[in-house]
C-alpha cells in the first residue's frame, strides 16, 4: 500500500475543479469558483477570511458536495463521495487543526485510516514504511511515538506522511505555517519544494503573502465566493501589491498595506506623552507563577513579567506553550500553583474570576464562540455577560435591560458591528464583528490591564485593522495590553516588547523589529534554544 | 429641512438615546412557535388513532370521547389533575434553564408527600393556620432535600444528574411502601397500606364548591409568576440562562456555577415537592400506593412541550392533566388505560421531534436576516 507507484507526469493537469457552487443558507460560499492544479506545481489558493478557502478545500477533501460544478482528477470526472472515497482517490488534505488521534501512535493513526487490511494489522511494518517515506522525503516523524508526544512540527510532519501513504499525489495544506517556528517552517518549504519536484501536485492556502511569492509558482485568488484570478508568480516585484489588490478588492492603504505585511511597521511606536499612572510601578506584575498545564508541554513553570501602562507586550511562541495556560490564570479561569499576580499592587493570585474583572483586568480569550461569549443567547446577553452585576444595569435582584440596551447601541455605534437583529444567537455574527462585541464590552469599564489572546485569529483585514487600532488605542489611553500571539507578523506589528514563551518558561526579551538577527533570535527561542549571553537585550 | 429629513434625523437621534429598538417580533417566527406544538400534538394523536385503529378500534369515537369527558364534562377534575403537574413541570423547567436535567421530579415529588404526610399525622390537633403552613414549609423542604442530593452530586462530583435522579425516584417510591406498609399503616385500615386520613385542618381547603379543586392550583399559578420573574428578570435568571447555553462563558462571566447548580436543583425539587404535598393533603387526604400515576415524568414532557415558559406550562398541563383523567373514560370505552402512559410516550417523540425542526427553521430564518441585513 506504499505509496505513489507511477508518478504522475509534471505538468499535467491534476486537479480541476469546474464551475464549482456551494450555498449556505443565506451565502454563496463558492460562486463558479475555475480552480486547477497541475502535477508539480505548487499552487497558492489565497483570499481573505471568509472569502471561500475553506469550503473549497472541504469540497476537495469530501466533506461538502458542491451544488454544482464538477470535479476533475487527473483529467477525469469524479464524484467525491465522503472523505474516505477523496483518500482513495489521491487527495490529502492536511487541515490548520491536525485530525490525529493523540494518544495513538504516529502508525495507529496511519492504520484507522487505512482500509486495508481489514482484520490484521501489522504495526511493526506500518512503522517501518512510515520511518522509510519520512527519511525520503525529508519528514521524518518518530512513527512510533504518541502523537500526543510530538511537538506542533511533528504532528504536521505525521498529517503529511499519513496523507502520502494512503497513496495521495494532490496534497492540499491549509495555513500550513500557522503555528510552525520560523525555522520548521524552512523545513516544511524544503520538503514541500521536492515534493513538487517529484511530480506531486501541492495546493497552499495561505493569507501570508511573503510566503506565497516565495513558494508558490501559480497563486488563484478568491473574494467572496469568486475566484477573482490566477495568476503566475515569477518573483517580479510588484507581486504582492498586485495579490493584496486581488484579495481586498481595492488599492491597499498604508492600514491595510501594514496588515498584511506589505509595508513595515515604523521602527518607532509613538508613545503617549502623560500617562496618569507612574510608568515605573508596573500595572501587571506577574512573579514565579506557575500553573498546571492541559496538555504536554503547556505547564507554566515559573514566569515572571511586568506590563506597564500603557505598554503593549507580545507573548509568542508556538501555541500549546502554556500561553492559554497563563492567560486563563491571570485572569482567575484557572488554578495558580505557585506565584503572585499584581494588579497596580493589589494581589489577585487566585481570586475569583468576577473580582479580577472587578479590579480591572480584562481578557478577550482566544476561542470567541466556545468560551468568551454565549453564543446561542442574543447581543445584548453577551454584551452584559461580563458586567450584569453591576449596579448600573442592576436593581436588587433585578436586572435592568434598558440601561443595557442603550450601552448596547452605543457600542455597536462606536465600533461599526455590523448586525442584522440585535436579538439574534451571537453565533451568526462574523468573526471580526463577535471579536468587535467582545472587545466593545471588555473596554467599556477602562480596563487597567488588558490581555487579549489571537486578537485577530479568523478575521478579514479590515476588521483585523480595526481590531489593532482599538487595541493600540487601549494602550494609548493608558492600559497595560498583554496579546498572546502565535503570528509574529502580527506581533512585529503591534507590540512595544516580545516575551517568548516555550514550554512554559519565559525564553528571552526582545525588541520588536524584524532584523534578520532578531528574527534568527526569536525562531531559536521559540525553538526552545536559548541565546547566549548579551545577545538578549 | 423636509419633513422626511427631519423625521429621519429623529429617528437616528432617538436610536442614539435609547440605544437599540425594542425587540422585533418577526410574524413567521411568532407562528413557527405557535403552530410547532400544535402539530406536535395532532401528529402524536394520529400516530395514536392509528395504533387504534390497528388494533381494531373506533379511534375517532375513542379520542373524541376521551376530549369530551375531560375538557367539557369533568374539566374540574383536568385542573385537578393538572395542579401537581404544573408545580412539578415549573421545577423542571427551571432546572432546564441551566440545562439541568431533572429527571428526578418524580422522587421530589415523594419527598413533599412524605414530609407534609408526616407532619400530618403527627399533629393530627393542630388547627388549620398552623398546620397548613407547616405541611407547605414541610413539602418544600422535602422536595428540595431530594433535590439537593443529585445537584449536590453534580455540582461537587460531576455525577451525571439525569442518572442520580433519576434514580432517587425509586428510592422515595420504596420508601413511601415501606412506610405504609410500616410504621404509618393505619391501625384501623384492614390491613391496606394506606395511612390514617388526616384531620380536617389538615387537609388543603377546596377553592371551587362542589369540585375538588383546591388550594394548590394558587399554588401553581403564584409559583408560575415567581418562576416567570425569577428566569425572566433576575441576575440569577440571567445566569441560568448563560450556564445554559455555555458553561465556558458561565465561568468566564464569573458565575459561580456549582453553587448555582445546588439552587437550581433545591428550588426545583422544592417546587415538586409543593406539588406532592398539594396533592395528599388537597386530593387524597391520606397517604395509599401510587399516589402519583407518573406526575414528576410527565412534567419533564410538559416542560418541554412549553418550551420552559411558565405560562405556557401551566395551558400544557392542563392539556394534560385531561390525558391523565382520561384513564377512567378509557376503561368505560373498553380501551386499557396504559393507553394514557402510550399516548404520553408518543407525544414527547413528537414533541422533542418538533421541538429540534422549530430550532431549526428558528436559526435559519435568523441566518437568512442576518444576511439580507448584511448585503442592504
Amino acid at each position: 500500500m506504499l505509496a505513489l507507484t507511477q508518478t504522475p507526469v509534471l505538468g499535467t493537469p491534476a486537479v480541476q475543479l469546474k464551475n464549482i457552487t456551494k450555498r449556505f443558507p443565506g451565502i454563496v460560499a463558492n460562486d463558479q469558483v475555475n480552480f486547477e492544479v497541475k502535477a508539480g506545481e505548487i499552487h497558492a489558493l489565497l483570499g481573505e477570511n471568509g472569502a471561500g478557502k475553506s469550503t473549497l478545500l472541504n469540497i476537495l477533501a469530501g466533506f461538502y458536495r458542491p451544488d454544482e460544478g464538477e470535479i476533475l482528477l487527473r483529467d477525469e470526472k469524479t464524484v467525491l463521495r465522503g472523505p474516505a472515497d477523496a483518500i482513495k482517490k489521491g487527495v490529502g488534505v492536511v487541515y490548520q487543526h491536525f485530525k490525529l488521534v493523540h494518544n495513538q501512535t504516529v502508525a495507529e493513526n496511519v492504520a484507522l485510516a487505512m482500509r486495508h487490511p481489514r482484520f490484521f494489522l501489522n504495526l511493526k511494518k506500518i512503522e517501518q514504511d512510515l520511518n522509510e517515506l519520512g527519511e525520503r522525503h525529508n519528514l521524518t516523524v518518530r512513527a512510533g511515538a504518541n502523537v500526543g508526544s510530538l511537538s506542533v512540527g511533528e504532528q504536521q510532519r505525521a498529517e503529511i506522511l499519513r496523507a502520502l501513504y494512503l497513496g495521495a499525489t494532490i496534497l492540499a495544506l491549509d495555513e500550513p505555517t500557522a503555528n510552525l517556528t520560523p525555522k520548521e517552517t524552512e523545513g516544511l518549504f524544503t520538503a514541500v519544494r521536492n515534493l513538487a519536484s517529484q511530480g506531486f501536485a501541492i495546493i497552499f492556502v495561505s493569507h501570508k503573502l511573503e510566503e506565497v511569492v516565495s513558494l508558490a509558482s501559480r497563486a488563484t485568488i478568491l473574494r467572496a465566493g469568486k475566484a477573482v484570478a490566477t495568476l503566475d508568480l515569477k518573483g517580479q516585484s510588484g507581486e504582492k501589491e498586485q495579490i493584496a489588490r486581488l484579495m481586498i478588492g481595492r488599492e491597499a492603504d498604508i492600514q491595510s498595506g501594514l496588515e498584511l505585511g506589505l509595508v513595515e511597521p515604523p521602527a518607532e511606536k509613538p508613545h503617549p506623552e502623560n500617562l496618569s499612572v507612574n510608568p515605573h510601578r508596573a500595572a501587571l506584575e506577574v512573579r514565579d507563577l506557575s500553573v498546571k498545564g492541559e496538555v504536554l508541554n503547556s505547564t507554566v513553570k515559573s514566569i515572571s513579567l511586568d506590563v506597564h501602562p500603557g505598554e503593549m507586550v507580545g507573548l509568542v511562541g508556538v501555541a500549546g506553550n502554556g500561553q492559554r495556560e497563563l492567560a486563563e490564570a491571570l485572569a482567575g479561569l484557572r488554578r495558580i500553583d505557585g506565584g503572585t499576580v499584581l494588579l497596580n499592587g493589589a494581589n489577585l493570585t487566585n481570586k475569583p474570576a468576577r473580582q479580577i474583572h472587578k479590579m480591572g483586568l480584562a481578557f478577550v480569550p482566544e476561542d470567541r464562540l466556545g468560551v468568551g461569549s454565549a453564543a446561542g443567547l442574543n447581543l445584548e446577553d453577551n454584551f452584559l455577560l461580563r458586567d450584569y452585576w453591576r449596579p448600573e444595569y442592576s436593581a436588587g435582584p433585578f436586572l435592568r435591560r434598558k440601561p443595557a440596551r442603550q450601552a448596547l447601541g452605543e457600542a455597536i455605534d462606536q465600533y461599526s458591528i455590523a448586525v442584522g437583529d440585535p436579538y439574534a444567537p451571537a453565533r451568526l455574527l462574523s468573526g471580526g464583528n463577535l471579536q468587535k462585541l467582545l472587545l466593545a464590552r471588555e473596554l467599556h469599564n477602562q480596563p487597567k490591564v488588558l490581555i487579549v489572546a489571537n486578537p485577530t485569529r479568523g478575521l478579514d483585514i479590515n476588521a483585523s485593522a480595526y481590531v489593532h487600532n482599538k487595541l493600540r488605542q487601549a494602550r494609548d489611553q493608558g492600559a497595560a495590553v498583554l496579546l498572546i500571539l502565535e503570528d509574529l507578523d502580527e506581533a512585529f506589528l503591534l507590540c512595544d516588547q516580545l516575551l517568548v514563551i516555550y514550554e512554559g518558561r519565559l525564553m528571552g526579551k526582545l525588541p520588536p523589529t524584524r532584523t534578520a538577527a532578531n528574527l534568527e533570535n526569536i525562531g531559536l527561542l521559540m525553538a526552545g534554544s536559548s541565546l547566549s549571553a548579551g545577545e538578549t537585550h | 429641512m423636509s419633513l422626511k429629513q427631519r423625521a429621519a434625523k429623529e429617528l437616528e437621534i432617538q436610536k442614539k438615546l435609547v440605544g437599540l429598538p425594542p425587540r422585533q417580533i418577526y410574524p413567521s417566527t411568532a407562528f413557527l412557535a405557535i403552530i410547532t406544538p400544535i402539530l406536535s400534538i395532532l401528529v402524536a394523536l394520529l400516530i395514536a388513532a392509528l395504533i387504534l385503529f390497528v388494533s381494531g378500534r373506533d379511534a375517532i369515537f375513542i379520542l373524541s370521547e376521551i376530549f369530551r369527558t375531560s375538557f367539557i364534562q369533568n374539566f374540574a377534575e383536568t385542573v385537578v389533575k393538572a395542579i401537581p403537574l404544573i408545580l412539578a413541570a415549573l421545577g423542571v423547567a427551571l432546572a432546564f434553564r441551566a440545562r439541568l436535567w431533572n429527571i428526578g421530579a418524580e422522587g421530589q415529588f415523594y419527598g413533599g408527600v412524605l414530609a407534609s404526610t408526616g407532619l400530618a399525622l403527627s399533629f393530627p390537633n393542630l388547627p388549620a393556620l398552623v398546620i397548613i403552613p407547616l405541611m407547605v414549609a414541610g413539602g418544600l423542604l422535602g422536595g428540595a432535600l431530594w433535590g439537593l442530593l443529585p445537584g449536590l452530586l453534580r455540582a461537587k462530583l460531576e455525577v451525571n444528574e439525569i442518572i442520580s435522579s433519576l434514580m432517587l425516584n425509586y428510592v422515595a417510591l420504596l420508601l413511601t411502601d415501606y412506610l405504609i406498609f410500616g410504621p404509618w399503616k393505619d391501625p384501623e385500615g384492614r390491613n391496606f397500606p394506606v395511612t390514617a386520613t388526616f384531620s380536617d385542618e389538615s387537609r388543603l381547603p377546596t377553592l371551587v364548591e362542589g369540585t375538588r379543586i383546591h388550594f394548590g392550583l394558587v399554588f401553581a399559578i403564584v409559583a408560575a409568576g415567581l418562576v416567570w420573574l425569577l428566569v425572566g428578570r433576575t441576575k440569577w435568571g440571567f445566569e441560568l440562562k448563560v450556564m445554559g447555553d455555555n458553561l465556558k462563558a458561565a465561568r468566564y462571566a464569573g458565575i459561580n456555577i456549582s453553587r448555582n447548580i445546588i439552587i437550581a436543583f433545591l428550588l426545583s425539587g422544592a417546587l415538586a415537592g409543593l406539588a406532592g404535598m398539594s396533592e395528599v393533603t388537597g386530593v387524597a387526604g391520606r397517604l395509599q400506593q401510587n399516589i402519583s400515576p407518573g406526575y414528576g415524568y410527565t412534567a419533564i414532557i410538559i416542560a418541554w412541550l412549553a418550551r420552559l415558559n411558565p405560562w405556557a406550562i401551566i395551558m400544557v398541563a392542563i392539556l394534560f392533566g385531561g390525558l391523565v383523567s382520561s384513564g377512567f373514560t378509557m376503561q368505560r370505552v373498553g380501551v386499557s388505560s396504559g393507553l394514557v402512559t402510550l399516548l404520553q410516550g408518543i407525544l414527547l417523540f413528537c414533541v422533542l421531534g418538533g421541538e429540534s425542526l422549530y430550532r431549526r427553521l428558528l436559526y435559519q430564518a435568523a441566518l437568512r436576516r442576518s444576511n439580507l441585513t448584511k448585503e442592504s
